[in-house]
């Protein structure tokens, strides 16, 4: 009695770290289904991009936002726009710096539930060397058993994270409010 | 002095048209040729939009004035026949030049997935999705059609002048009062 006792301690405490560390269980990103696009305002009007490649760790569990998190590495060259030059331009020294800074990464701090199927997550985003808080909203579908569509959004401010150097800093002419979107297709083992 | 035109005389909205369209255009073409030399930067970008919407601009006031010609009394031009028939042939190919020429520009900015503004009132909708293959080909299209158009600007300047030095006629004057 008193051995078993002890032996189901053992396999107790073996099994806390798991508990204790989180481990929910991650979400694989399906890449090709997946995007990030951002709209700025240029002369009043709007330009898109797409970053079409990133990856990320999500270990999210909607029933656990507590312990759920998530890490979400953009490859900044992979950005793309409808006219070649505003890619380079974006890809120069005054703007992302791709040479410089080749990725730009969301590290989340906090989930929480806004509404059925809507969630909003805080978190640190770092773009060029500059790291800011930033909440992204964002719904969740999740058909069973495994298939979730994430997508969302969120509103920074260029300025924060110096994308736009020298005369570009000036929010006059491509102005300073950029919106983010994504939508990010996962499975579960 | 009359709003529509007679026989002899233009109105003062021809008159207004005409003028109001010749100052855009020249400006256009002007701020075209110089603007397209220019490094990025926020103030090309700032010219761009200011181009965009002020071709926009034209092409309504083109649409006005082509269906204010329909609609209105022509006045006759007192010339020879080969000289009516050239004057005609450069008045309807400036129609159709003043038409291709905001079109091109628009599909021109359309094809590189930038809607413009006009004047910060409103987002004008680009007329087709991005395209990085036929975006060449309106540029160069935009551009050959401005070459014409500064030429037919040139033979109609010419004409207007030697009409009202050389034949010393009313040609010039009455699109003037």
């Amino acid at each position: 009695m008193k051995i078993r006792y002890i032996k189901s301690w053992i396999v107790a405490w073996m099994f806390l770290p798991m508990l204790t560390h989180a481990a929910e269980p991650q979400w694989s990103l399906v890449a090709d289904k997946s995007y990030i696009t951002f709209t700025a305002t240029q002369n009043d009007a709007p330009v898109s991009g797409t970053f079409k490649k990133f990856t990320g760790t999500f270990h999210v569990n909607f029933n656990d936002l507590p312990n759920s998190s998530m890490h979400v590495v953009v490859d900044i060259a992979s950005l793309s726009t409808s006219y070649e030059q505003i890619q380079t331009t974006l890809l120069s020294p005054d703007w992302f710096d791709v040479a410089k800074y080749p990725t730009a990464q969301f590290k989340s701090t906090k989930f929480s539930k806004v509404g059925e199927n809507s969630y909003a997550v805080t978190g640190v985003l770092t773009i060029r060397d500059k790291s800011e808080p930033v909440k992204l909203t964002f719904t969740a579908e999740v058909k069973p058993p495994n298939n979730g569509v994430f997508v969302g959004q969120t509103m920074i401010k260029r300025s924060v994270f110096g994308v736009g150097q020298g005369e570009w800093a000036s929010v006059d002419t491509v102005k300073d409010d950029v919106t983010i979107k994504f939508k990010v297709v996962a499975t579960k083992p | 002095m009359r709003l529509k035109n007679d026989a002899t005389h233009f109105g003062l909205i021809a008159i207004l048209l005409h003028w109001i369209i010749a100052v855009l255009i020249i400006g256009l073409l002007c701020v075209g040729l110089y603007m397209v030399e220019l490094p990025i930067s926020p103030s090309k970008l700032k010219i761009y939009g200011i181009h965009k919407a002020t071709g926009l601009l034209v092409l309504a006031l083109v649409v006005v004035r082509l269906c204010w010609r329909v609609i209105n009394t022509t006045p006759k031009l007192a010339m020879p026949l080969w000289e009516v028939v050239i004057a005609r042939i450069v008045h309807w190919a400036f129609y159709v030049l003043m038409l291709a020429m905001p079109i091109t520009g628009w599909l021109l900015t359309s094809s590189a997935g930038l809607a413009p503004s006009f004047y910060g009132l409103f987002t004008v909708p680009t007329l087709i999705a991005p395209n990085e293959n036929l975006r060449p080909l309106f540029a160069n299209m935009h551009q050959w059609i401005a070459f014409a158009l500064i030429a037919t600007i040139l033979l109609h300047v010419a004409a207007a002048l030697k009409h009202h030095f050389y034949d010393k006629d009313e040609i010039l004057k009455r699109m003037i009062s």
